[in-house]
């Protein structure tokens, strides 16, 4: 099959999936015990006109499957109505805290592919040396540091105690300088879990496959000891990697709730912690399902990759 | 909080003598000497308080029970705290669970329902009125869901304490009402009061000056410039105040909003017609005067030539609609609790009907502000464009986001001896920090110069540091233990009285809170200063919780 | 001088349970295109001696004695680069299991196109042509499609095609061929044989081919080299060595042929274990299997000498025919007591590549 035919493939089957978050996402406040209504309004008592309003808005007189496909035909069109708590639009809240956190997430994996990509190859190839020894205890640290503390130690050290960043975001858009500087902290914080993971997991799968006869091939052909590891180890050692890539993305946005409440970082992790200590039930199903949706694609995304670097993938 | 009108509108005048003099009936006598009950010695008042209660309730020691608190390490240490005292009679065998927050609350509202064998610990905040503190907490009306009396505790007398007291408008009587409603309270136990919080505010000292705590966390950037609380903050060397907000604003609508960041940032942005200074005063704010023209009704005169940022003036009507405007609202009952109605005089003459003698009147318009028409004919939308008569205006702001707010040059305060009739305070920022550990971080990195949430264990370094200024007041919010009073052997008063006296409240303000707050005997914060001084406090704690 | 001379190579793996001596002082020489074979037992250390060779060996296994001297250079004193230079362009290698031995992320041309690239200064375009050309050679169909085929969409022969072609890049002077058949069909296997036979023919490139199969290398050598235990047992031209074997465990291998028509019962191997090389036997290491062993054979370790004179290996010309044994010493009380038996043209299919020379061991009389 065909690089671009397995894509199609891939994309018709993440339809479905996708299909099913929405699904899971909108029997999410119908799940909730007693009305939806009483969700939508955050369980709190309303005016009957604001009610009927509301009703209307969500379809709530129609059957339950007629209900969803009004709905989903709104989210195609990232219609999420109003949020009954702040009375304002739901996608134009949760838009504009997606960048920040998707920022944050892409920066911090794109830190722990940096750092572990060739940390891992360097461990591997010089395995039981002392760069070896060195970069498996500093990916335990990494990975045993709670994030928490990373996060606070950081701040206090070069924010505070060095004044070299900025404690709190500056008041600078998220696509500018001050920002990225500011961004440092945060993603080295975010990231370093990662990083060791990924550094770890590259040296134990680049490992096994120095052993591979294939390597041994690569060499015997008189190749330069850069490419086969390179080229032809790298390539085979990233499979795993790349798999796990897509669910750290997962991980990367729990960890962001973490993170964004040290840094003060406007992003989805603090929304959603507000919007559920207010039971703001709608923002809370957007931000889920734009979520939901993007692990899916980066899960997509990966799935082309894996596919891209092994093409035995695409039977 | 909103809901608990309904059933008080039904709630009848009891006769109060009666009431008074009944009170002194719950008093329990403890036991002389030592008794043995299933090998579980009882040492002091306390223990055998429990152990009569166990013994009445045929329950057999140690009882195995959980006590429940919201993620957090300070809440845990005090859960840490709690289960050794308890177990250190032998009667308890406890095990701590934390929960996330929104988890803890729905455990809270279904726990008498469910039967659940827990002690949960809760904190409460109240306000500027006595009965902040105890209609939701104690009221049989207010039973979950339209309540927080989370255990269903059901008690005639603390409902009718509850209900003569928010309608006694004679302020000495009112004293009193609640003051035997605390005892009756703290006898019956069906909480334990564990410590008054306190509110702490620290400030970069070369950059502010002029800063004071408020009282309550809504109010703090009352702070920044208010002339009818006799209070300006000054700026050195900039124009600029930056501060923090310990979560999202999330809307900006009086009507609407339930949390505390958009009550403080809002603070400096909208203005009713009475201020309630740092004190806890009753200030006249957009009403220069007002009289009680009989039980019920009040004639208010407004000041004149207030305008609004959107340059409207203040009428009357702006009065009226802006309390009508409450109707079907989600803080509906800020409102409706007492309005009856109102009639315009004139342009600047308001009469008020209260629906029923309401004690607290006064202090409730604090918390209503008066919004231009734009808003009231549905023009303007709040929610994203406070508009009011304050000192500040919001400009740029986009919802979740930093806040920033810009002096209002048309305000109508005309300068005293104290206090400019212009702010010093050209722009206020409001950073969002929900971090305690970052938002001193931010203090000390210069990044904002005032914070009302540091965390307790740096207090007493940044007051030791000239650098900064640090003012701290006790607050309106009290932490309690709830006990499943509908479960054996909470069920029986003994039991809980003798766990209220055995509660390490020093500890837990010491060793856990580094000394901010204060150990709480009674619901009332002492921050109402009648209702809960100091010695009311002591005789309380000596009656009923130290052991003699 | 050969083109490729080994001289007292030792390989040791340095194992959780000890020192492998897995090679054990072996010497051997191979000459401008001719083909040798290296036969014996899995375990035998061929393989480990082979990749030795060009020093491919990984850790744990190291080479701790001995010369390779391939065209008189020592390869054990190259640098890396002089080593790289060598690897692929003048000495090549055909791994066994092609489908591993291939890189399973790339396409089969462009693992052929590296190694022509590696060592030659050609355009992608020339090292692509050149790469299709090798295909077909190999009798890939189709070559210049095939060319931008994944491994995984070859078949097992044609993996080891691929394979074959990619050692052919760069013409190479000599060709290590490790187990080149070992899990093929049979008339895969075939053909991939037949290749190799044309490849030796027709080429002049030196063959090393590292097998246990006994009737591959009648079919492709010149000369065999037995190895057992890490040490060479027996040396011989092709022939001397199928007429004539003179080490037991030659004949031992030989008896272990299957041949097809043979109905009688036979063992199929030669009976017993390959030695732990932790800890070889003492004496002649093949003696706990051998129906002649004598008390002499636990004691001492026979030398390589010439079968004919039992006079010193290292004198000896390459088609010389030497044992160790120390029957050829003198040293056997009872002589080896084997014969062997060539059967009858006609007995046999047609097709049997080891017809003629099938001994037959009558050790199992002896008993």
């Amino acid at each position: 099959m065909s690089l671009g035919r397995y894509v199609l493939t891939r994309i018709a089957v993440a339809v479905p999936v996708l299909l099913g978050v929405t699904v899971l996402t909108f029997s999410f406040i119908h799940a909730l015990p007693g009305d939806p209504i009483d969700a939508l309004v955050g369980f709190r008592s309303v005016s009957p006109a604001t009610e009927a309003s509301i009703r209307a808005e969500y379809h709530l007189d129609r059957p339950i499957w007629e209900q969803y496909l009004l709905w989903l035909r709104d989210v195609l069109v990232l219609e999420f109505g109003e949020s009954p708590i702040t009375g304002r639009n739901v996608m134009a809240t949760v838009g504009r805290r997606l960048p920040a956190t998707l920022a944050l997430g892409g920066a911090a994996w794109l830190l722990a592919l940096a750092i572990g990509v060739p940390t891992g190859i360097v461990a591997a190839v010089r395995h039981g040396g002392p760069a070896d020894e060195l970069s498996r205890i500093a990916a335990l640290a990494g990975i045993a540091t709670p994030n928490f503390w990373l996060g606070l130690v950081l701040l206090l050290l070069f924010g505070v105690r060095l004044g070299w960043v900025r404690v709190i975001p500056p008041d600078a858009p998220l696509a500018s300088l001050a920002m990225a500087k500011f961004m440092l902290l945060p993603t080295i914080t975010l990231g370093t879990a990662s990083a060791a993971f990924v550094t770890r997991l590259l040296r134990s799968s680049m490992l096994a496959e120095l052993d591979a006869t294939y390597v041994r091939t690569a060499r015997a052909k008189g190749l330069r000891e850069r490419t086969v590891i390179l080229k032809h180890v790298l390539r085979n050692a990233f499979l795993p990697v790349v798999t796990i890539t897509g669910l750290q993305l997962a991980f990367l946005i729990d960890g962001a709730v973490v993170v964004e409440r040290i840094f003060s970082w406007p992003g989805m992790g603090r929304l959603l912690v507000r919007s559920i200590l207010q039971r703001d039930y709608p923002v809370i199903q957007a931000g889920v399902l734009l979520i939901g949706v993007s692990i899916v694609l980066a899960n997509l995304l990966v799935d082309i990759v894996y596919a891209v670097l092994d093409p035995r993938i695409r039977y | 909080m909103p809901g608990n009108s309904a059933g008080s509108r039904e709630r009848r005048p009891i006769r109060r003598r009666s009431l008074l003099t009944s009170v002194g009936l719950v008093g329990i006598s403890g036991f002389a000497g030592c008794i043995r009950s299933n090998s579980v010695e009882a040492d002091g008042p306390a223990e055998e308080l429990i152990q009569q209660g166990f013994a009445a309730t045929d329950t057999a020691p140690p009882f195995e029970t959980t006590i429940v608190v919201t993620e957090g390490t300070e809440r845990s240490r005090v859960a840490t705290l709690l289960k050794s005292a308890l177990e250190d009679t032998g009667f308890f065998e406890i095990s701590i669970a934390e929960y996330k927050w929104t988890t803890h609350l729905d455990l809270l509202t279904t726990a008498a329902d469910e039967n659940k064998n827990a002690l949960f610990m809760v904190s409460w905040t109240g306000g500027w009125d006595p009965d902040d503190y105890v209609n939701m907490l104690f009221h049989s009306d207010s039973h979950p869901p339209n309540g927080l009396n989370i255990n269903q505790y059901a008690d005639e007398t603390v409902d009718e304490y509850i209900e003569t007291g928010l309608e006694e408008t004679v302020f000495d009587d009112r004293v009193e009402i609640y003051r035997q409603l605390q005892e009756r309270l703290v006898a019956d136990a069906p909480v334990s009061f564990v410590r008054f919080g306190e509110v702490t505010h620290v400030w970069d000292a070369d950059a502010v000056s002029g800063w004071q705590a408020y009282p309550l966390e809504t109010g703090t950037y009352n702070a920044v410039y208010a002339p009818w609380a006799d209070t300006v903050t000054k700026l050195e060397g900039s124009t600029e105040l930056v501060a923090d907000l310990g979560s999202d604003i999330s809307t900006t609508d009086p009507v609407s909003m339930n949390d505390t960041a958009s009550s403080q940032a809002t603070q400096l942005v909208y203005e009713g017609l009475t201020g309630i200074d740092f004190d806890g005063t009753v200030q006249p704010v957009l009403a220069d005067e007002w009289k009680r023209l009989d039980t019920t009704r009040y004639r208010f005169s407004l000041r004149e030539g207030v305008q609004f940022h959107n340059g409207e003036e203040l009428t009357a009507a702006h009065v009226k609609c802006s309390f009508e405007r409450y109707e079907g609202e989600p803080r509906e009952a800020d409102v409706f609790d007492w309005y009856g109605d109102s009639e315009i005089v004139d342009d600047y003459t308001i009469d008020i009907d209260c629906r029923r003698e309401y004690g607290p009147f006064e202090r409730r318009l604090f918390d209503v502000p008066i919004v231009p028409m734009a808003a009231i004919d549905g023009d303007l939308d709040l929610e994203s464009t406070p508009i009011g008569t304050g000192p500040y205006r919001f400009v740029d702001y986009q919802a979740g986001d930093d806040c920033r707010l810009e002096r209002f040059d048309e305000y109508w305060f005309e300068g005293s001896e104290t206090v400019p009739a212009t702010a010093p305070v050209e722009t206020v920022r409001l950073e969002v920090i929900p971090e305690p550990a970052s938002r001193q971080g931010a203090l000390e990195a210069g990044n904002i110069d005032v914070s009302y949430g540091v965390p307790s264990a740096s207090l007493a370094d940044l007051a030791a540091d000239d650098a900064y200024g640090v003012d701290r007041h006790v607050g309106g919010g009290f932490d309690m233990l709830i006990y499943p009073l509908y479960r054996e052997p909470f069920s029986s008063t003994a039991v809980r009285r003798g766990c209220n006296m055995l509660l390490p409240r020093e500890r837990i303000v010491e060793e856990v809170y580094n000394g901010v707050g204060h150990p709480a005997y009674t619901p009332i914060s002492p921050l109402l200063e009648a209702y809960a001084d100091e010695e009311f406090q002591e005789r309380i704690a000596d009656e009923y919780v130290r052991s003699p | 001088m050969a083109l490729l001379e080994v001289d007292d190579l030792v390989v040791q793996f340095y194992t959780d349970d000890g020192v492998v001596r897995a090679v054990d002082g072996i010497s051997y020489e191979i000459r401008a295109g001719e083909t040798v074979g290296l036969v014996g037992e899995s375990g035998a250390g061929k393989s480990v001696a082979s990749l030795a060779l060009l020093r491919l060996l990984r850790s744990p296994g190291e080479i701790v004695r001995g010369e390779i001297r391939f065209d008189g250079r020592d390869l054990r004193e190259c640098s890396a680069a002089e080593l790289r230079e060598l690897r692929g362009n003048d000495i090549a290698m055909v791994f066994q299991d092609a489908d591993a031995a291939l890189n399973p992320v790339y396409t089969v041309g462009e693992q052929i196109a590296e190694a022509i690239r590696a060592h030659e200064p050609v355009t992608d375009r020339e090292a692509r042509e050149r790469a299709i050309d090798l295909l077909e050679r190999v009798g890939i169909a189709d070559a210049t499609a095939r060319y931008s085929d994944y491994p995984h969409e070859f078949s097992g022969g044609m993996q080891q095609r691929a394979v074959i072609a990619m050692a052919l890049s760069c013409d190479p002077a000599l060709l290590i061929c490790d187990e080149p058949t070992t899990g093929l069909d049979v008339t895969v296997q075939a053909g991939i044989l037949e290749l190799l036979a044309d490849l030796a023919r027709e080429s002049e490139t030196a063959i090393q081919l590292v097998t246990h199969d006994l009737g591959v290398v009648a079919e492709l050598c010149d000369r065999v080299l037995v190895q057992y235990a890490g040490e060479i047992v027996e040396r011989a031209p092709v022939e001397d060595l199928f007429y004539d074997p003179k080490h037991p465990y030659t004949a031992g291998l030989l008896a272990s042929i299957p041949r097809l028509g043979d109905d009688r019962p036979r063992l199929a191997t030669v009976p017993g274990t390959m030695p732990s090389l932790v800890d070889p036997p003492t004496g002649c290491r093949f003696h706990p299997r051998c129906p002649f062993a004598e008390d002499a054979c636990a004691r001492r370790n026979p030398s390589l000498v010439e079968a004919e004179s039992g006079s010193p290996a290292v004198d000896a010309g390459p088609d010389t025919h030497l044992a160790a044994c120390l029957e050829y010493t003198g040293d056997l009380v009872g002589g080896l007591d084997y014969e062997v038996r060539v059967r009858d043209e006609s007995e046999d299919v047609a097709d049997d590549p080891c017809r003629e020379r099938k001994p037959e061991s009558r050790r199992g009389d002896t008993r």
